[in-house]
């Protein structure tokens, strides 16, 4: 009885073995372990058996049920394994076909600019302030210390409009309406269109600026090198170099601009930086005491500094946009790239 | 202002490398536009042809015979020009020429040649001379000839600032350099206390002093001659061009002290006489530049007993001019009010180094320090011999000026810890005269900054850029201004940003100015009310301001079709103008395809009318606005069955008139929000609504009615008939064609019932299932399906 046994477990194993689908697996099984299958015929058989038999054949017949029970899943494991390898190979796809165009649009690359400035000086605590956009002579000029016949009026080509006002060629008359409403301190930017009768490939008579000011009783050019530099390593990266040189403003006194070590060479020099390795990003320098005078802030008490930058230069720098005009174009070639 | 590094060495000991001036003249004095060190001519030397002899294999070429110093060396040379005893430049086997070229030992047609022989081209010095340099009979043979020719001039041109006209001088550029790098000024000595003439008088009157503050001039008995070597090579540095010793000495002066000068050929003068005043009406001049201007009263001209001579301080008049025939001339040095000589100069469209001078306002004192220095040169150069008295009129000269500093306001308003014999310094270095006066100091401001430098301010500004910027430490301000909530307008504007884009439109930005015929250029009749117009504008293109985005949007799905892009879906967010004021309003444009894939072109959805309400519907769901008073649009831009209009916007298919005009071959649909407008209806505080936390039950129901019947009358019959358990309503079938009777549509609708406080009941649902549909038959006719 007990060579039946294990004769039969040897045929089972080798049939096992030969198995090569999962369904002629499940057929052996029963052939073998089904209620009528040959090994639950003779361990059904066990009855007939002697009582020194009997203990002795049961445990061989358990021992081979075990046997054969642990064969059967692993060579089930094998195959199923097998099947899904073949189902995977089976459903590969081509990865290198184009994706699905998600009909998502673009932020303007200006928005995209001009939202980053945001971001960083909202983070330092500045409030925005806007303003018209049809200004007249005194927030223009007058109250930022360009009387009339200022020579520095050349700088500014200025359209005038019909009715005797001009279109702002600056923010700053926001920052002149800003202190006019007296409510100090202030630490503000002022984002917005300005307008100049200009047009070549870097200028367009029509662009954006960003201005800041801040009006306090102890703010020192220091506090506006501090805070420019900071503003500038987080626009442009957080190693570049900032230099700071002396220039002329009507509005401010000292004034000051501001390089940045050229990004693109990293100030060995090349073409964007003509060779200089710095990049001139922006104007700026303390309020001048002529400006608080004619807001009606005392100058001896409230001092202040303000800057401003343009926007289009800052995004053609950073993007290596060659014509201003692109801005305004429409052209979804280029819009769609940022 | 161009300056050269070897003129400038004149004036102040300069130690630096002209990279190291360089960067001090950007960080404390002016900006440098363009800068060139100098240094690309090495290894070249003077030297003097000895003997010209024929080339053995070739006719165009000589074999030359050429000393340049010590050696005589053998050169071949193709040059036409050569000859026995010419000065040239040779440059020596191993010399540098400008491109970066190495001279090396040659063999030409079978005879060796140990140099070559310049010519200006290749020198670097003009682009297109034939024939090898000649230099004069006095150049010294074997001397370094970049040395000789000044060609290891550093040369700097400088960014005048609009207040430092000052610092179009030599001499004021010292001034800086030396206080800014702690170099020993050695500026020239002028000598005041020459001997007047007899022999003639300076007959001079000042007429218009407030235009001319002072004048001071005197004759001389002179001989016209080409200047001297050494003020001819200052003036080429200067890229000025040497003209006559007395012209030339002019320019100099100019250059160097800042202080224009004027000559005139004192025969030409008539009566002898010179007149500073203003211009009669209907006078006329014919200047130097052979150009004929007419005058009026607000210009002042320099005039002799007849007729005006000279356009003050801007240009002189060609009769009265130096020749090569003058013998005397009468020397002008002047102050001329500047906002004067900046206003006539641009009416009369003439611009001079002596106006770009006297616009930006010249010193005061200044004036004889030019006047005697012309005259100490016109001795040494051209045989000057003063025949006159000597005249200074002065009617304008101003008080010194005084200001005050404290220095501890010095610190404050820059952050710094400077100590007050740093500050003092500094001023000192800058010519100004500070004097201690208790605790403060009373400054003497220099004759040549006192329209730059009248307030403490300006001193602050002096000390700062001296000191340097880089000096001052970076600090941040010690204020706080509470922050304020976002306005409900940039939280619309952030809204449909967010919409716009994920509906696939593109942001675009437009001018603000636009032509007055746009209407006309996309189609329409003239909408403009009264529009703000430019009266200087660049171009009539861009002449008023705009007071809708829809046009430039309309054109610019004209300008991406003209690229053959054929999906355009733009949006801006910009203000639009009229006389009562500004709007901000957000609009867009959208036509063609939205594509979700190359690879399943059947899932492309093409834009229609409900895409773009699909867009109106999340923007205002985004606002909390509800869907009210939905109105069909009187817009011109949209056609008028196919669009709709809310309070705070319009949308719909743009007007037949508008595509027709700018081609397009699909329908283009436009949206044009009143953002402010939409902004006051906005609603962004949300409460919670709690939902139902039993089971939904959805039905279904399609029927058939008259396609007049708009989906808000079915939507109200349905909840009407159903109450508050109906939770939604969704139309998923939209049918007309076959088997559906003509003018009628068949509809499908998917209801959605639930109760907030229990499970429905399938009988309490068909109720109400059956209550719709009897009510739908009722009211609007409709047939089950």
């Amino acid at each position: 009885m007990q060579n039946k046994l294990n004769e039969l477990k040897a045929a089972a194993l080798r049939d096992i073995h030969k198995i090569d689908s999962i369904k002629s697996l499940e057929d052996l099984k029963i052939k073998y372990l089904g209620k009528k299958g040959e090994l639950t015929a003779i361990l059904n058989g066990l009855g007939g058996l002697s009582k020194t038999e009997r203990p002795l054949i049961g445990r061989v017949g358990n021992e081979v049920k075990a046997a054969l029970t642990a064969a059967l899943d692993s060579r089930l494991s094998e195959l199923e394994d097998a099947e899904l390898q073949k189902k995977l190979t089976a459903e590969t796809i081509d990865i290198t076909l184009p994706g699905r165009r998600i009909p998502a649009g673009r932020p303007h690359i200006l928005t995209t600019t001009e939202n980053e400035i945001r971001q960083i000086f909202g983070e330092l605590g500045y409030t925005v302030a806007e303003g018209p956009d049809i200004e007249d002579d005194f927030h223009n000029f007058e109250a930022l210390n360009i009387p009339k016949d200022h020579p520095a009026r050349d700088m500014h080509d200025t359209f005038y409009v019909d009715d005797g006002r001009l279109l702002r060629t600056h923010t700053s008359p926001v920052q002149i309406r800003l202190m006019e409403k007296g409510v100090l301190p202030i630490k503000s930017i002022m984002p917005g269109r300005v307008y100049r009768c200009d047009a070549d490939v870097t200028h367009s008579p029509v662009f954006h600026q960003v201005e800041g000011l801040a009006v306090g009783e102890d703010i020192t050019f220091g506090d506006l090198k501090g805070t420019l530099e900071l503003f500038l390593r987080r626009m442009f990266g957080a190693q570049r170099k900032v230099r700071f040189r002396n220039s002329y403003f009507p509005f401010t006194e000292p004034s000051a601009e501001v390089d940045v070590e050229c990004f693109v060479c990293g100030g060995r020099g090349c073409p964007l930086c003509k060779s200089t390795g710095w990049i001139e990003i922006l104007g700026c320098g303390s309020v001048d005491p002529n400006v608080f005078q004619a807001v009606r802030i005392d100058p001896e008490k409230y001092s202040g500094f303000a800057f401003g930058l343009g926007i289009e230069r800052i995004a053609m720098l950073k993007y290596g946009v060659k014509d201003i005009r692109l801005f305004y174009a429409s052209d979804l070639r280029f819009l769609r790239q940022f | 202002m161009r300056i050269s590094l070897n003129w400038l060495k004149d004036y102040v000991d300069i130690k630096q490398s002209p990279q190291e001036l360089y960067e001090l003249f950007n960080a404390k004095i002016l900006e440098v536009e363009s800068f060139q060190a100098g240094g690309a001519v090495k290894g070249v030397v003077v030297a003097q042809i000895k003997e010209v002899n024929p080339h053995p294999q070739a006719d165009k070429l000589h074999v030359l015979k050429v000393a340049a110093g010590k050696e005589e060396l053998q050169i071949v040379c193709g040059a036409p020009n050569v000859r026995p005893g010419l000065k040239t430049a040779l440059a020596l086997v191993g010399a540098e020429l400008p491109g970066g070229i190495k001279l090396a030992k040659a063999r030409l047609r079978g005879v060796d040649s140990y140099g070559m022989c310049c010519s200006e081209k290749e020198l670097g010095l003009s682009a297109g001379q034939t024939g090898i340099i000649e230099l004069p009979e006095d150049a010294p043979v074997g001397a370094d000839f970049a040395e000789y020719a000044g060609l290891n001039d550093a040369v700097y041109e400088l960014g005048v600032l609009p207040n430092r006209g000052d610092l179009q001088s030599y001499r004021n550029i010292a001034i800086e350099v030396a206080a800014a790098s702690g170099a020993p000024l050695k500026l020239p000595r002028i000598k005041k206390d020459l001997k007047p003439g007899t022999e003639k008088k300076a007959d001079i009157t000042i007429e218009a002093p407030e235009l001319c503050g002072r004048y001071m001039g005197c004759i001389l008995r002179v001989k016209i001659a080409p200047s001297p070597d050494w003020l001819q090579k200052r003036l080429c540095a200067a890229g000025l061009r040497p003209i006559n010793n007395v012209v030339d000495v002019t320019n100099f002066v100019l250059n160097e002290l800042g202080q224009p000068l004027h000559t005139f050929d004192y025969r030409r003068l008539h009566g002898g006489r010179i007149i500073a005043r203003r211009a009669k009406p209907g006078e006329i001049i014919k200047t130097l530049a052979e150009k004929e201007i007419k005058l009026t009263p607000e210009m002042l001209v320099i005039a002799d007993a007849d007729r005006p001579v000279a356009l003050a301080g801007i240009m002189g008049g060609l009769e009265s001019g130096v020749y090569e025939d003058t013998e005397t001339i009468l020397l002008e040095a002047a102050y001329f009010a500047p906002l004067s000589i900046r206003q006539t100069s641009r009416a009369t469209a003439v611009r001079s180094d002596s106006s770009v001078r006297y616009e930006k306002q010249v010193s005061f004192d200044g004036v004889e320090d030019g006047f005697f220095r012309a005259l100490e040169l016109f001795q040494q150069t051209a045989g000057g011999e003063i025949i006159s008295d000597i005249v200074d009129l002065a009617p304008g000269r101003p008080q010194p000026l005084t200001v005050e500093l404290r220095p501890e306001r010095v610190n404050k308003v820059l952050g710094t810890q400077l100590t007050e014999k740093e500050i003092i310094a500094i001023l000192e270095r800058l010519q100004f005269k500070p004097r201690a006066e208790g605790a403060k100091y009373v400054v003497t401001v220099p004759s040549g900054r006192t329209h730059d430098v009248y307030r403490e301010i300006d001193l602050i500004e002096e000390v700062a850029r001296i000191a340097g910027y880089a000096a001052i430490p970076a600090t941040y301000p010690q204020v706080t201004v509470p922050p304020e909530a976002p306005a409900p307008k940039d939280r619309v504007i952030s809204v449909i940003h967010r919409v716009l884009q994920a509906g696939g439109l593109s942001e675009t930005k437009t001018y603000s100015l636009t032509s007055p015929e746009v209407y006309k250029n996309i189609g329409l009749p003239e909408q403009f009310q009264e529009p703000v117009k430019i009266t200087n504008p660049l171009s009539v293109e861009e002449s008023v301001l705009r007071q809708s985005l829809l046009p430039q949007l309309c054109l610019g799905v004209a300008a991406n079709q003209a690229q053959q892009i054929g999906d355009v879906a733009l949006y801006e967010i910009a203000k639009v103008y009229t006389r009562q004021g500004e709007q901000l309003r957000a609009a867009a444009v959208l036509t063609g395809d939205i594509l979700t894939g190359a690879l399943n072109q059947e899932q492309k959805i093409s834009v229609d009318f409900y895409w773009l309400k699909g867009l109106v519907e999340a923007v205002l769901a985004e606002c909390s606005v509800p869907l009210k008073k939905l109105q069909r649009s009187k817009s011109v831009f949209l056609h008028p069955g196919k669009s709709l209009e809310l309070p705070c916007l319009s949308a719909g298919e743009l007007s037949p008139l508008i595509q027709k005009k700018l081609g397009f071959a699909r329908p283009v649909y436009a949206l044009d929000i009143d953002l402010e407008l939409l902004a006051k209806m906005a609603r962004f505080a949300k409460v919670f609504q709690d939902f139902s936390p039993y089971p939904a039950a959805v039905r279904d129901m399609a029927f058939v009615l008259d396609r007049k019947v708009t989906a808000a009358e079915i939507e109200k019959v349905i909840y009407s008939a159903a109450g508050e358990n109906v939770e939604k309503i969704e139309l998923f079938d939209y049918y007309t064609g076959q088997n559906v009777p003509a003018g009628k549509v068949s509809l499908a609708y998917s209801l959605t019932y639930r109760a907030p406080d229990r499970t429905l009941k399938d009988e309490e649902i068909a109720g109400m299932h059956e209550r719709i549909v009897s009510e739908l038959k009722r009211v609007l006719n409709a047939e089950l399906r």
